[in-house]
């Protein structure tokens, strides 16, 4: 397995769709935590997990605060809440205010995990519709963790994918079939 | 501004002593981003400026103010209120609820709602604590955020109450202002400080959202000892739904698991 230890993947419009086929298609044995944090619906806090354990080859959680994170287990932040990635390997949740109008903020999701994980970080950023995740996804790559964009031209959205490249230069761009490919190789 | 690590555990052990409120127990990556923000808010660029405030009542309690986090919405989670009012609405004697920290008004008004749509809300009386006088002084006003309106419309429809959200709420247009009621509060005691630092007559209900989050799992346990502490006999605790409490007696567990409602089983 890599040197990784964590996937961390960031998502609004269009992203449940390619985090849905991702899940379907990694490799059972798949040993690295995946965190996802996604723009959702904030006053439904049920459906989106169950939907992604249907076809999901890992276990999909969305924890609770002070969680354990656990290697081979896949991580959704919850509805109305932020998640942070904590130095002692746990999750811990936050309701203060919204970051780009957004909570969960994946701009929040993925710079605590660069913080906390270092050059150990793996971290993806999807389609969606505005520019959450970019600060974040830059945070990781400063951290020297590693970074892919998805490829704007394959996004639902091109939004949030364009912005992370406009204030970065990732290691890759991916087409989400590519990204699948990418972790199923590490 | 950029605060070490060495500079945060300074701070938090000068605020320990100074407001009399544990943050040395705080979960260390919240304190550090709410520091941040609390310097933020107060145009403080030095940390010898914001330990200078911590001596001065007034700003001492803005630093309390802007410490604590609001509620993001009224009746956020609406099946809770629901359950909770479900749980009330057994109850033909009179109650007394706690919410033990506070700094705006959106669960307090969420409950006293509930309350008035059951014709209870002249039977419970309510005490609420916060670290905070402006937080205190903001709830007294009634004013609440026009940002919300929206949101606060949209859980209330879920909450599936006869009464409209336009019957508990003022609109003046002219001040761009929402403000809930005034007789709402009639049953309301405030206090002015730290829910640890004071005793109570015990509680049939204590509200605690989304406060847990912020401790560290000493101070945790801590708190969950004492809240389960202040319950009555058959007394409920509410807590965040993403909030496990770490309880080590046998005397508590969950009545609402999926809406995080706990209470004393003697």
């Amino acid at each position: 397995m890599s040197d990784y230890k964590a996937v961390v993947i960031g998502g609004s419009a269009g992203s449940f769709a390619v985090v849905l086929k991702m899940l379907s298609q990694l490799r059972a044995d798949f040993e690295l935590p995946i965190i996802i944090c996604m723009h959702r619906l904030k006053h439904i806090r049920s459906g989106l997990v169950e939907s992604l354990n249907v076809k999901s080859q890992k276990e999909v959680i969305e924890p609770f605060d002070k969680q354990r994170i656990e290697q081979g287990k896949v991580y959704l932040a919850p509805s109305n809440y932020h998640m942070f990635i904590e130095f002692d390997g746990t999750i811990s949740l936050s309701v203060e205010d919204m970051n780009n109008q957004s909570r969960p903020s994946i701009d929040y999701t993925l710079s605590s995990a660069a913080v906390a994980y270092r050059e150990k970080c793996l971290g993806i950023i999807l389609t969606g519709a505005n520019k959450d995740g970019a600060k974040g996804l830059k945070d990781i790559a400063d951290k020297k963790g590693f970074t892919i964009v998805q490829d704007p031209k394959t996004a639902d959205v091109p939004t949030m994918p364009k912005a992370a490249l406009e204030i970065m230069k990732p290691d890759l761009i991916l087409t989400p079939d590519q990204i699948t490919d990418y972790l199923n190789k590490l | 501004m950029f605060l070490t690590i060495n500079d945060i555990k300074d701070i938090a052990a000068k605020m320990v002593e100074a407001m009399k409120i544990d943050y040395s127990n705080f979960n260390f990556s919240f304190f550090r981003r709410r520091l941040t923000y609390c310097f933020d808010k107060l145009n403080v660029h030095k940390v010898t400026e914001f330990n200078d405030m911590l001596s001065d009542a007034t700003k001492s309690d803005a630093i309390a103010y802007y410490m604590s986090v609001p509620a993001t919405e009224m009746f956020r989670d609406p099946a809770f209120w629901r359950a909770l009012r479900k749980r009330i609405s057994t109850h033909s004697a009179s109650l007394r609820v706690w919410f033990p920290d506070v700094v705006d008004s959106k669960e307090l008004f969420s409950l006293l709602i509930i309350l008035e749509e059951l014709g209870l809300r002249q039977k419970v009386s309510v005490v609420v604590n916060s670290v905070s006088q402006i937080a205190i002084d903001e709830i007294k006003s009634l004013v609440i955020s026009n940002a919300d309106d929206e949101v606060n419309r949209s859980n209330f429809e879920r909450l599936e109450v006869d009464a409209q959200y336009d019957d508990y709420i003022e609109k003046n247009e002219s001040q761009n202002q929402i403000k809930l009621k005034a007789e709402l509060l009639s049953k309301v005691e405030f206090r002015k400080c730290w829910f640890m630092n004071e005793s109570f007559d015990k509680f049939d209900i204590v509200i605690f959202r989304n406060n847990l989050l912020n401790y560290n799992k000493q101070m945790h346990e801590k708190v969950m000892n004492r809240l389960t502490a202040m319950l009555d006999s058959k007394g409920l605790l509410a807590i965040g739904i993403k909030e496990v409490p770490v309880i080590r007696t046998t005397m508590f567990g969950p009545i609402e698991a999926n809406e995080s409602i706990y209470g004393r089983l003697n």
